[in-house]
């Protein structure tokens, strides 16, 4: 009804939980009444404030979106057997155009910017803007697709050697088309780039690239098994040299490398891990390291502090390091004076490992030897061991390895590997960005049908199928189920009422008293039919859960029904139970639905005598309060 | 449905016979023991409760009863006679073919070959521009503009009115006035409701829809009208328009004749067995009108026997 | 006769302009014949034709009777045809009575010529046993069971393998010499005498459709004509009988051109039924 002038008189209201603020949505909708169209100029809204409210909640209620709207859509078993009757039925069509897809879509994967790759700033913030505006269109109702994501202004030509390296992160469900293409012209520009990189003699580089990874990654088994805390916490005492490592970024090449520094050890603890897992040997050390570092003052108030080498410039502090992050532990200890609070202490502890380094620099710091002093006794070692010795005799031998630029090339495959690498992931994602969003649902959906007997394997809909198309207010697979193991056929009026009053009633109500026996009896045998139901859906890998889909259906009301079968007054009826007057309304005329719709079932079997029946059920039912189109007329 | 008599000398009699008997056997061996019965047996329920009795059967006496000839079929609890041959019994949801015999008051009156005449209504259609409106008096006056009477139009089933007779609908593109190509007519219970009936005979260049009540429609092949096309087509006058080419046509009278050959013989009709009958009339250059000869006919037989034998044997090894 | 659509009826104009029937015939080629004799035992001759999906039945019955005064040297020949409903509910009741008669009287003209008996196609001074007193009355009656087009063609070729397959009974006239009417005949059971059929014409209808002729046209091609010649032609060559039916008018080029263009096809049609006919026979002698 339209009004000029609509008047709040409170902002606050409860909602069944808490008094809280009115929300945006809730006040577009009502006070979007005000004005009459044709009539008025304007609307006016008047808002009582009684209380202090702050401006940024008045703001968001006055100034924010409305309510998002987001699909409920869920794939029924009536929809697909309808869809499955007529000819030009494509649930898989359906499904691909519907809101649910299309929010899906829209809910655009998140796009990570590799800074390594990416020289221009342009292009930083046009693919930034496209994100934001993504981000922002997903709150919105949805406008048309490409229009809104690129703002006009700003649309480079992007030549591929500008090109930054997007990495997507699969979004979860479906790629919309436009960035479907773009993803895959960015395949295309990398993979020519990789193509262009030339290295001479590439086969044996990579020979020797493929060892260099080997040696690697035994290196860092041994080094996994040596410093397992079970070797190494003896040897983690005060005033023991050790080297870390560390991760710099170099400015220039901008690429962070693995470095390593010398410290020295000042204490070690235990992490109290979370997990449950309590076994001493796995729980987690950290070490409490003296070397030089770097504090960093990041945004906000937070400072982080970095470790660099002992040469450059710093300043002396202790820092926890895991136990990953030693590489080797030295022979050589020194003596630690016992407080290092003070600047100058530790700086002078610093001069003494500088010397210390620099004594040993022709040779570097001898380390503890594993075997012999760390009495490391496991097989695996030895044998990684045996594999390193024989690899590095392979790389002595290797034709390459005296190549004068042999460093930059191996710095130039590595980035080539790691170009197919991402090349390789987008295409990844590319693939398994087409799922649709309910293709699973769909054929596990499917195949319950045809266990059940409603569609021949050629998907032809059968008698019972044709059934249960009719039914759209209740479970359909559980209330043909039952119609056809003729339940029906011998009970009175009155007790199917109350049976499908089950089906209708979806409440949990705390203290439902339990129907007298025959009613209970018919209620177990459907729970028993629903029980079966859901055990086939679960065998064609529906995700369901047997029991609590078993007890959804709530006998609670099944009483009151019947009397109201009947021919009860409300009044006494509402005695029989204990829930809101509109709640059992709402049921009853449910219950009538589900009737016409059964008529129209049994007519379709050729059953006229249950047609009868239900019709007269109806009439039963559809009388007086209940169905009362208006209670004030 | 006028029969096809074929006249055929002695050995080709033989043959045939032969061919039966074959089918015959096979078609025992595959079916399940269900019971035949006529009108007025009783079928054996075993004094279960709780027995719906669906179309077909009655109750007489406490016992059930059939009220039709035709197979006993049970789900669960329901009990019903499926016929073999008897008039088309059509569902929600089926394609039909059916010709305009009237024009009635916002709404079309089919014959379907039915027991009673099927009704297409105004806004059931979709109106020549394409736009979705309300169906005005002028296009209730239109209404003859769109469909003429004798017109050939394909519908699907929408649902059946309290009289019984069938509501049709015709909004899909696909659906609508069938023109260059011609109608048979044969029993209905030979086509079998399949997933899908209309087919486009690439090969051939031309569509059949096998409507489920027995009309099947042979044509050159209609591309689905997009509404702005349509305009378009309305300037061209109608004798102007191109005629159907003689190689198509020649492909539609040889599917016609297929239709009408396996009809002849009894055979369900399904697409694979239509397209298998023309393409052997092809390779074996039996000319298009001695398809309806005998020799061809007695021919088709035993193909059929062959075809049936195998997948049986196919059935027994998988 | 169930309509047509515009559609329906341009494909069939179309068809036949092509040369290409709707079901693979050309403009001038008959269906399948195929004729069984012998149908009726009770009758002295009788045929069934199966014309495609047309199938009718033709019976006769020979009884001895007067002749007519005029024409006392001439035996009585009557042609009556009859509309079963079983070819159709049109049939029904007295719907089938203005076809048959026009059949009939189609019939009539071809066979049996003029007034005055000349040029019959039937020999009727054969049926005469004693002159002017008595004859033989063959009454042949057909009866249409299926009808599908080209129900004159189909009547024309049953009567005349009923014909060829009816058998008179012998008769010898015990010979008095008074002015009596009343003579004994002797009706032998035994010897039969065998129509000479050589004379007797089929007919060709030729339907015009569009701009084209075609033979043996079904109920569907017969819905378009605009005119039809039905030419009853014999073994010579020689038109015995010519009917015209349809509104159109037709020019006399045309119509001379659809009659030599009906003897032609006749002559397929003759000889078909020839070898149709000594089939019969032949399986006749086999099985008696």
């Amino acid at each position: 009804m339209p009004a000029k002038t609509v008047v709040f008189t409170n902002v606050r209201k409860f909602d069944g939980d808490k008094f809280r603020w009115l929300s945006s949505g809730e006040y577009i909708q009502m006070s979007g009444r005000a004005g009459r169209r044709g009539i008025d100029q304007r609307g006016i809204c008047i808002l009582m404030v009684d209380e202090k409210m702050e401006p940024s909640t008045a703001k968001m209620m006055l100034k924010g979106t409305a309510d998002c709207l987001n699909s409920a859509f869920h794939l029924s078993y009536n929809m697909l057997l309808n869809q499955l009757r007529c000819e030009d039925g494509d649930p898989e069509k359906l499904l691909r155009l519907s809101f649910y897809q299309f929010q899906a879509d829209r809910a655009l994967p998140d796009i990570e910017i590799h800074d390594s790759w990416c020289p221009s700033r342009r292009c930083i913030r046009f693919f930034s803007s496209i994100a934001h505006s993504a981000r922002r269109a997903s709150l919105t109702t949805p406008s048309t697709a490409a229009s809104a994501r690129l703002p006009p202004a700003s649309r480079p030509a992007l030549s591929p050697a500008h090109h930054p390296l997007i990495v997507p992160h699969p979004p979860a469900r479906g790629l919309p088309a436009r960035l479907r293409a773009f993803f895959s012209k960015q395949v295309k520009a990398l993979e020519k780039e990789r193509d262009s990189i030339v290295i001479d003699e590439e086969e044996s580089l990579k020979d020797y690239y493929n060892l260099l990874q080997q040696y690697k990654s035994l290196k860092k088994d041994v080094r996994d098994i040596v410093y397992d805390p079970k070797y190494c916490l003896p040897f983690l005492q005060p005033g023991r040299l050790v080297s870390l490592l560390y991760s710099s970024y170099d400015k220039k090449s901008s690429v962070s490398q693995e470095q390593i520094t010398w410290g020295i050890i000042i204490n070690f603890q235990k992490i109290i891990s979370h997990v449950e897992d309590k076994r001493p040997e796995n729980s987690q050390y950290t070490v409490d390291v003296l070397t030089r570092c770097v504090v960093v003052k990041e945004a906000g108030t937070k400072k982080s502090v970095k470790i660099v080498h002992l040469k450059e410039q710093g300043e002396p502090a202790v820092i926890s390091v895991p136990l990953s992050q030693i590489d080797s532990l030295s022979v050589v200890r020194i003596y630690i004076p016992k407080d290092l609070l003070p600047f100058e202490v530790r700086e002078n502890t610093l001069k003494i490992l500088s010397e210390v380094y620099s004594r040993f620099l022709k040779d570097g710091i001898p380390n503890l030897d594993p075997e012999e002093d760390m009495k490391v006794q496991s097989n695996s070692y030895r044998k990684a061991v045996r594999r390193i010795e024989a690899l590095e005799r392979l790389f002595e031998k290797h034709e390459i390895r005296n190549l004068p630029l042999i460093q930059q090339n191996i710095q130039v495959l590595h980035d080539k590997q790691e170009l197919s690498a991402k090349i390789k992931s987008i295409k990844k994602s590319l693939r398994s960005s087409t799922a649709l969003a309910f293709k699973d649902e769909l054929k596990s959906h499917k195949r319950v049908l045809r266990r059940l007997g409603y569609i021949t394997s050629d998907d032809v809909v059968e008698v019972k199928g044709q059934v249960a198309c009719e039914i759209s207010s209740a479970d359909e697979l559980t209330l043909t189920e039952l119609l056809f193991s003729g339940i029906f056929k011998d009970i009175g009026i009155e007790e199917i009422v109350a049976l499908l009053s089950c089906f209708v009633w979806q409440e949990k109500l705390q203290d439902g008293r339990k129907p007298r026996e025959e009613l209970d009896l018919l209620f177990s045998q459907l729970q028993e039919t629903a029980r079966r139901v859901s055990n086939v859906q679960l065998d064609c890998k529906v995700p369901i859960d047997v029991e609590s889909t078993v007890n959804s259906f709530r006998p609670d009301i099944m009483e009151a029904v019947y009397a109201w079968a009947k021919g009860s007054k409300f009044f006494e009826i509402m005695e029989l139970s204990s829930v809101f007057e509109g709640s059992l309304i709402r049921a009853i005329r449910r219950l009538e639905e589900v009737l016409q719709q059964l008529t129209c079932a049994a007519k379709s079997l050729g059953e006229t005598e249950m047609e009868d029946k239900f019709q007269e059920a109806v009439v039963k039912i559809k009388r007086d309060i209940v169905f009362a189109a208006s209670l004030y007329l | 449905m006028k029969e096809l008599l074929i006249s055929l000398n002695q050995t080709q009699k033989v043959r045939l016979q032969a061919a039966l008997q074959h089918l015959a056997e096979l078609a025992s061996q595959v079916s399940s023991s269900n019971l035949a019965v006529t009108v007025a047996d009783t079928i054996p329920v075993n004094n279960e409760d709780g027995i719906l009795k669906g179309h077909g059967t009655t109750e007489f006496d406490g016992q059930v009863v059939a009220t039709l000839c035709g197979i006993v079929e049970r789900v669960n609890k329901l009990v019903y006679v499926r016929t073999l041959r008897a008039r088309y019994k059509p569902e929600v949801g089926d394609i039909i073919v059916g010709r305009v015999i009237e024009i009635a008051p916002k709404r079309w009156r089919l014959e379907i070959n039915f027991s009673q005449d099927a009704v297409l209504m105004l806004q059931s259609m979709n109106l020549p521009d394409g736009i979705q409106r309300r169906r005005t008096a002028v296009d209730e006056l239109n209404m003859r503009s769109i469909f003429e009477e004798n017109d050939v139009v394909c519908a699907e089933v929408r649902g059946f009115q309290h009289d019984g007779s069938l509501h049709l609908q015709a909004r899909s593109q696909k659906y609508g006035k069938l023109e260059r190509g011609q109608l048979l007519i044969i029993p209905a219970y030979l086509v079998k409701r399949r997933k899908q009936h209309f087919h486009h005979l690439e090969q051939y260049g031309l569509d059949l829809i096998l409507g489920c009540n027995g009309f099947v429609w042979i044509g050159e092949h209609a591309e689905p009208i997009d509404s702005e096309v349509l305009e378009d087509r309305d300037k061209i006058p109608k004798d102007k328009q191109r005629d159907t080419p003689l190689e198509v046509r020649r492909n539609i009278c040889r599917i016609s004749n297929s239709v009408r050959l396996l009809s002849a013989l009894g055979f369900a009709l399904s697409v694979e067995a239509i397209v298998d009958t023309a393409e052997a009339s092809k390779s074996s250059n039996v000319d298009i009108k001695d398809m309806l000869g005998a020799e061809f006919y007695v021919q088709t037989a035993e193909r059929e026997v062959q075809r049936r034998a195998s997948l049986l044997r196919k059935k027994r090894f998988v | 006769m169930v309509g047509l659509s515009a559609g329906e009826k341009q494909f069939m104009h179309g068809g036949i302009a092509q040369d290409l029937r709707s079901d693979g015939r050309q403009r001038l080629q008959f269906r399948p014949i195929s004729i069984q004799t012998g149908v009726i035992p009770q009758a002295n001759g009788s045929a069934r034709v199966t014309l495609g999906t047309t199938v009718v039945i033709a019976s006769i019955k020979a009884e001895l009777g007067k002749p007519a005064p005029l024409r006392p040297d001439k035996g009585k020949v009557v042609i009556f045809i009859d509309c079963s409903p079983t070819a159709g509910p049109m049939f029904e009741g007295r719907g089938g009575e203005e076809l048959s008669s026009e059949l009939s009287v189609g019939l009539q003209r071809c066979l049996l010529g003029g007034k005055s008996g000349a040029g019959a196609g039937i020999d009727l001074s054969s049926l005469v046993l004693a002159e002017g007193k008595i004859c033989w009355d063959l009454y042949i009656d057909g009866l249409v069971i299926s009808s599908d087009g080209n129900l004159l063609d189909a009547l024309a070729a049953a009567i005349k393998v009923a014909l060829s397959n009816t058998g008179i009974p012998k008769v010898s006239v015990i010979v008095e010499a008074s002015a009596e009417d009343q003579l004994e005949v002797n009706v032998s059971d035994e010897e039969f005498l065998q129509f000479d059929t050589s004379g007797v014409p089929v007919i060709v209808t030729l339907t015009k459709v569009g701009r084209h002729y075609i033979a043996d046209a079904t109920s569907e091609e017969e819905s378009q004509m605009s005119s039809a010649v039905s030419v009853s032609v014999n073994r010579h060559g020689r038109v015995c009988g010519l009917t015209k039916r349809g509104g159109a008018g037709l020019d006399p080029s045309v119509m001379l051109d659809m009659i030599s263009v009906a003897k032609h096809a006749s002559e397929n049609l003759i000889a078909v039924l020839d070898s149709e006919i000594a089939a019969a026979e032949a399986a006749e002698d086999d099985g008696s």
